[in-house]
């Protein structure tokens, strides 16, 4: 029996086998369902039932408005009567419904649909990250930490306990970068990149879509550094397209992914510059929360009380600090580390008086962003990236071993290792997930009424749109003004500023649109129980911003008024998603041409 | 004899195709077991006016016992907590948070689900029931602007005389009026 490994050595070939399974991604996609099954196994418990939080209620609330939107009314989801007295859906930046899971919440119901949809979310973000690790050169060892140990990480069982729906897109930032870095040989890969870029955006990304541009943008940047350097014999001319290059590509990922979805961007653009979420804080972190204790220590470590919030997998974090100290790694890796070095600084929040953290809250769009501790959503993305790079060097070393029995228990070795992240993960959050208090929100059954504003009550959040009803009661982190006027116990929620003018009646109600029927002996003002805003438009009367009450002038006699809602800013995002469509199908043709020629 | 390569694709896009079959044909299990329930919540036409199997005479008697605690809530509230509080706005945001956890165990105290609960408040508060003597109901103040906003007295929406052996309402603050301008609601001076 020799000891050394033949070429065509059976121990080879079961090992090519088995990778070469893995390659196929209907068997991989396969192993991250059944790990991710049985890591959300406990949220088929009370279906029914909401979250326990105000956060999940909170985002149930908006999920509810959107399905019945559609369903009910048959409208696309732009305006929320029930929500403040009516304030933009469309671009509120907290909603979650434009989204490819959406027909799950319009086919299972909300509080189920909900669920699959971070179900597969997860599944999804784990093929991103297989893809994005053998897309930067690394083997499948690698590449199975990278595919389980982000997606699964801390954060994805504590959005679930705390209820932060939506912020699980956060591990769509995988097939984003996998877009990118494929997109800087390839170009129509940046669609694809631009693709889940829009997902993640419309998926709540108002935090992790400006930490992503944050990432790749500095990714860029080292990578048209290295160009410049490594391209000294070419021209000018060539030396300079070539290193800015990657910046361009990342810019023309950020314009495609924002076009996608931009009848949602603009108006949330148009949002959050105008009402920028003011909060004082001062929050900082001490270095070894920042840099350790989040990461490296599962949930509930006795004393440490930010344990398990970004958990990778002990064995990843081992990993990613063996690249840091292993010279061939770490050259390999230096773009990661230093995206998560980045990242690490801006969470140590208001640490001194010229902190990263306080010069971003100095640009625009991230001033609106709280909590440094958020920005380690995207450092355990390049955390695992860059743990990803020991792996690797390690099973090369385990490939190029010449004694069999030591390949074999090496390969064992490495194989375990590299699904040792992804169960521990996927064990702890089933143990998170089992705990009882998760979902226990009370079933909201549907009543059936005309839609009237209701004081309400926002900690009541899933009921309101289910009976019919708009909330009054208004809480939200961006700071919405709405008018003082409104109120919950009027005989109608249509009404004339002056009752002997004559009448008004409501012939159809629906959340975007409004078709009302005049008796006026003279013009007047007939107001309406909701917020103005400047997307209103009437046929039959003119818009008028009465106090921030929605109302429209009419004239006297009988008149036949509409009013329906549709933003500017919504008609500028159409355009924009026309125009990413039509340049997503001018790069795909260039990319065939390519194809062809090469 | 080793498979042939058709049938080890096969047999990777069944273990695809069963978990994913296990996934949906639970959720639709569940749909289908626990559809989401529809319920009545008109006004029937008959001389009780009955609601969710309740008169109107014992709805407005459980609009008195919802609303019961309402001032004393709101006088914690500003007692227990300042206006500059982040995402505070008039004690309304922690009035409502006191607000429901009173109201279901009163709710559930007189038969009602959580959703009657509020339905029939809701009832009360757009037709000016009366409520407990010595009690008064008031909206929401003005909502969130821009920054922070003083202490605004709520509007009264219906209220009853209080007995001359009640204990007195807790004082009421100067009413200032809301001037707005432009997009910004700033009390008036």
């Amino acid at each position: 029996m020799s000891l050394t490994s033949p070429v065509d050595d059976p121990l080879d070939k079961a090992i090519a086998r088995v990778a070469a399974a893995l390659d196929l991604w209907p068997v991989r996609v396969g192993l991250f369902l059944w790990i991710v099954i049985y890591a959300l196994a406990p949220l088929t418990a009370n279906p029914r039932h909401g979250g326990s939080t105000p956060d999940w209620q909170f985002f149930q609330f908006f999920e509810e408005v959107a399905r019945k939107t559609i369903l009910e009314f048959r409208q696309f989801p732009i305006w929320d009567p029930y929500y403040c007295g009516g304030q933009t859906l469309v671009g509120n930046p907290q909603t979650t419904y434009l989204v490819p899971t959406l027909p799950l919440v319009l086919l299972f119901g909300t509080t189920m649909g909900m669920r699959l949809s971070i179900f597969v979310v997860l599944v999804v973000g784990c093929e991103g990250g297989w893809r994005l690790v053998r897309q930067l050169g690394m083997g499948r060892a690698a590449a199975l930490v990278g595919a389980l140990a982000f997606p699964l990480f801390g954060r994805t069982w504590g959005w679930l306990t705390d209820g932060q729906y939506g912020l699980h897109g956060t591990v769509l930032e995988t097939w984003i970068l996998y877009g990118f870095v494929r997109g800087i040989d390839r170009p129509a890969a940046l669609a694809t990149g631009g693709a889940f870029l829009a997902w993640l955006l419309a998926f709540r990304g108002i935090q992790p879509g400006p930490q992503m541009a944050l990432a790749l943008g500095l990714w860029a940047a080292m990578e048209s550094v290295t160009r410049w350097r490594k391209s000294s014999g070419l021209t000018l001319r060539d030396r300079v397209r070539s290193s800015l290059w990657p910046l361009g590509a990342c810019a023309i990922l950020g314009l495609l992914g924002a076009g996608f979805v931009g009848i949602r961007i603009v108006p949330v653009l148009q949002a959050v510059l105008s009402h920028p979420r003011v909060v004082a804080e001062t929050a900082r972190r001490t270095m070894d929360a920042a840099w350790f204790e989040i990461y490296a220590l599962p949930d509930s470590t006795p004393g440490w009380g930010a344990s398990g919030y970004a958990y990778i997998g002990k064995v990843t974090y081992a990993f990613a600090a063996l690249t840091l100290c292993w010279d061939r790694a770490r050259r390999r890796a230096y773009k990661p580390i230093l995206v998560t070095l980045f990242f690490f600084a801006a969470q140590l929040g208001y640490s001194d008086t010229h902190s990263l953290y306080g010069l971003l809250k100095s640009l625009p769009l991230y001033k609106s962003l709280r909590n440094p501790t958020l920005y380690s959503f995207t450092a355990a993305l390049f955390l695992v990236v860059t743990a990803c790079y020991s792996l690797d060097e390690i099973a090369k070393i385990v490939a190029g071993l010449r004694w069999r029995a030591l390949k074999l228990v090496g390969t064992i070795a490495v194989a375990a290792l590299a699904l040792a992240p992804g169960i521990d993960e996927a064990i702890r959050g089933n143990q998170i997930l089992s705990r009882p208090h998760i979902f226990t929100f009370p079933p909201v059954p549907t009543i059936h009424d005309e839609f009237r504003q209701a004081r309400g009550n926002y900690w009541m959040a899933p009921l309101w749109p289910s009976v019919d009803r708009g909330t009054l009661s208004c809480y939200d982190e961006t700071p919405w003004v709405n008018s003082g006027e409104l109120a919950p116990d009027r005989a109608a929620e249509e009404y004339l500023a002056e009752p002997d003018a004559g009448t008004v009646t409501r012939d159809r109600w629906t959340p975007n649109r409004i078709d009302l029927s005049t008796k006026l002996t003279r013009r007047s003002l007939v107001l309406i129980n909701q917020n103005w805003d400047p997307g209103w438009h009437a046929l039959g009367g003119t818009i008028v911003n009465r106090r921030l009450q929605l109302g429209v002038e009419v004239g006297p006699g009988e008149t036949h008024v509409v009013l329906w809602y549709w933003p500017m800013t919504a008609t500028v995002g159409l355009a924009w998603c026309l125009f990413a469509l039509c340049a997503t199908a001018w790069l795909l043709r260039r990319q065939r041409r390519a194809d062809g020629t090469t | 004899m080793p498979l042939p390569a058709i049938w080890w694709r096969r047999l990777a896009w069944a273990q695809l195709a069963l978990p994913v079959a296990l996934v949906l044909g639970t959720a639709t299990a569940i749909a289908v077991r626990e559809p989401i329930a529809i319920v009545d919540g008109s006004i029937a036409h008959d001389a009780a006016h009955t609601r969710f199997g309740k008169s109107e005479s014992q709805r407005r008697a459980m609009f008195k016992k919802l609303c019961d605690g309402e001032p004393r809530d709101r006088a914690n509230v500003e007692r227990e907590f300042t206006e500059t509080q982040i995402w505070n706005r008039n004690h309304d945001s922690h009035f409502h948070q006191r607000e429901w956890e009173r109201l279901i165990p009163v709710g559930a105290g007189l038969g009602l689900h959580f959703y009657e609960t509020y339905l029939i408040l809701d009832e009360g508060i757009r037709a000016h029931w009366p409520p407990s003597p010595g009690i008064a109901v008031r909206a929401d103040g003005p909502p969130l602007a821009r920054t922070t906003v003083p202490l605004e007295q709520k509007r009264v929406i219906t209220s009853t005389p209080a007995p001359s052996k009640a204990p007195p309402a807790p004082p009421l603050q100067p009413s200032p009026v809301v001037h707005v301008t432009g997009t910004h609601t700033v009390p008036r001076q």
